[in-house]
């Protein structure tokens, strides 16, 4: 008798989604769904209001990358206004978007991913936690907690606060960087950079105890998509949207980000709330494309910094093209950690960074905006378009999971084949199945309050409702 | 650095829920204690555990949704990692103290929880009336029982303001 299995909700992410198996005859996994449970309507509820307001509205779809929010909808304001922002505005932006960067991957790395690399897969699920990691590995654990600290203080010294800062605005920021702030970031970067370079070090010798993980999360072949700085480089900020095939070779290039409607189709599924977008040319689902810390590395030449272009050269010789297995998320988040801290340390040494002309003013000049800038998990679109007086009357935002979705779902089955199986269910199993979709390190949601606390809960079901087995964990 | 740690959690957008945030915007305040470091935050994270090992006293303030609305509950609070659950990123006072000790070493000798009850948590940035009258007993609360650790005068006012 084929049956369901739904894992619901599923633990260490952030927001609330869960996932349902279905298991043919012989309880073989023949389909896998992952469902995004929440709805959160800001494309509909911004509608009526100010563009202007759209920044700090916009931050607030999310509480662990408010600051990609912003920017991205800074950007698209920009746009409105049809404004080129001062040269320091910009790179005064990037330091906040690098900063965010490292929290957000620290988080992900340190605290919802690294008690399963260090811990094991079938370890006790008390113990997967951080405490669990400090009891294994005290100066992982205690480097995670503040290399996520480094990120969060960057957020808070330039915007005033750690989290939903409003100091990226329409037209640049809104208060220039001071010498005592430049500073006080300067003196934390040599710690930053040891503690980051500690944990790749560390991943890396690791690696080989992951080869069953690697070789079944997620590493089928798919296009990747991000933006890329002029040069070939990372572009966080930045720069023109490419796409690559799991050769490694360009689709397609120098897309305009402002035109993303040609080329990014967007489809809806009956089962979740989460969109499915796709590369418009190969048509649904054929268009499968990943974004995020491991598309980004596979779409580039170079990262673009001293340190993270070394551990580039040496990631980018794990396949012979793109670097497929979706496993290695974590290893392109590290590095991009790397990258982020560097980066941070050049632009602040940069002799103009205390520059006042931090922005823009300018009046409504255009009906129609897009800002496109790299969020922690990958490309952030913002589109919006306004009547004469500056009111909203449509907003379509692409979020960086969203793009990964067709990829997740289809990563959860290819693990749920190879690791669910039989009638009996173990806590390793399912643990699998959850630990592809960290690896994407999708972010569902704003609300923040409520994981960690809620139980794991597995049930069998009989195609007839009833229920065969289940499995709960607190 | 302060001796003497608050640490008020809570949404400002989330009516009652801000309450811990009025109540350190008294304590901020107020001349009458030299030695206090008083923060807000959303919520408790792993990243406080370094700062928290690093005074002698903590007190963390919240609203709460167990308690009767405008009733105040001050208690210690003991680390325990059990508390801790399969946190991730957010964590409860003794799951923080608990971290801290495992981090850094120690935590707090006198680390205590003082909850205010929360009426409405719906989305608007007003206290309920009698959640807002609680702030200064609350503000008192406190400053009681910090004067007492030193044998100072306890505070002579009971009217902060938030």
């Amino acid at each position: 008798m084929g049956r369901k299995i739904i894992i619901d909700p599923v633990t260490r992410l952030e927001g609330h989604g869960k996932i349902t198996l279905v298991t043919d005859d012989q309880g073989e996994v023949q389909e896998a769904y992952f469902h995004v449970t929440q709805l959160r309507g800001f494309e509909k509820f911004c509608e009526g209001r100010p563009f202007s307001e759209m920044p700090n509205l916009m931050a607030r779809i999310c509480g662990i990358c408010p600051v990609s929010h912003l920017i991205a909808s800074a950007k698209a304001c920009d746009a409105l206004l049809a404004v080129r922002i001062p040269h320091v505005a910009r790179r005064l932006r990037q330091v906040m978007n690098l900063a965010q960067v490292v929290q957000s991957h620290a988080l992900s790395f340190f605290y919802l991913s690294s008690p399963d690399l260090l811990l094991g897969m079938d370890s006790d699920p008390s113990q997967r936690n951080l405490f669990g990691v400090m009891q294994a590995n005290p100066e992982l654990g205690r480097g995670g907690v503040r290399l996520r600290r480094f990120g969060q203080q960057i957020i808070e010294l330039l915007g005033g606060k750690r989290v939903h800062p409003g100091w990226v605005v329409p037209g640049g920021v809104n208060e220039p960087l001071s010498a005592e702030k430049r500073d006080r970031i300067l003196k934390m970067i040599p710690e930053a950079l040891a503690t980051t370079q500690h944990a790749i070090a560390w991943f890396k010798q690791n690696l080989e105890t992951y080869r069953r993980e690697i070789r079944t999360f997620a590493n089928f072949p798919t296009l990747f998509m991000g933006l890329v700085a002029p040069d070939d480089r990372l572009g966080f900020y930045e720069g023109d949207l490419r796409f690559t095939d799991a050769r490694g070779k360009i689709v397609a290039d120098k897309l305009d980000p402002s035109r993303y409607a040609e080329f990014i189709g967007e489809l809806v599924e009956p089962y979740t709330y989460m969109k499915f977008p796709y590369y418009k040319p190969m048509g649904y689902p054929d268009g499968i494309y990943r974004v995020g810390p491991l598309a980004r590395l596979n779409i580039v030449n170079r990262c673009g910094s001293e340190l993270a272009d070394q551990e580039f050269a040496e990631f980018r010789q794990l396949e012979r093209g793109a670097v497929l297995s979706s496993f290695h998320y974590h290893y392109a988040r590290l590095i991009e950690m790397l990258f982020a801290v560097e980066k941070i340390e050049l632009f602040l040494n940069e002799p103009d960074i205390l520059s006042p002309h931090v922005r823009a003013s300018a009046s409504l000049n255009e009906l129609e905006g897009v800002g496109v800038a790299e969020a922690p998990r990958g490309t952030l679109i913002h589109h919006y378009r306004v009547n004469e007086e500056g009111l909203m009357t449509f907003a379509n935002l692409i979020i960086a999971t969203g793009h990964n979705n067709l990829a997740m779902n289809r990563g959860i089955l290819q693990a749920a084949k190879h690791f669910v199986r039989g009638t009996k269910l173990t806590d390793g199993m399912l643990n699998r199945v959850e630990a592809v979709i960290r690896c994407f390190d999708p972010c569902l949601s704003c609300s923040t309050h409520a994981i960690g606390q809620m139980p794991l809960v597995v049930r069998l079901v009989a195609p007839d409702g009833t229920q065969l087995d289940e499995m709960r964990r607190n | 650095m302060a001796r003497t740690l608050i640490l008020a959690c809570g949404n400002p957008l989330r009516g009652d829920d801000a309450v811990g945030w009025h109540i350190a915007a008294a304590l901020q305040d107020n001349p009458s204690w030299p030695d206090i470091e008083v923060e807000t935050a959303h919520q408790l994270g792993p990243e406080m555990a370094e700062r928290i090992s690093q005074v002698g006293i903590v007190i963390f303030v919240d609203a709460s949704v167990t308690h009767e609305p405008g009733s105040i509950r001050f208690e210690r609070v003991s680390p325990s990692r059990s508390a801790s659950g399969a946190f991730t990123h957010e964590l409860n006072p003794a799951a923080l103290l608990a971290l801290a000790e495992a981090l850094y070493g120690r935590s707090p000798a006198r680390a205590f929880a003082l909850n205010v009850g929360a009426k409405s948590l719906e989305l608007n940035e007003d206290l309920t009336e009698s959640v807002r009258a609680s702030i200064p007993e609350a503000v008192h609360t406190i400053l009681g029982y910090l004067a007492r650790q030193v044998s100072l005068p306890k505070p002579a006012t009971r009217t902060a303001t938030a």
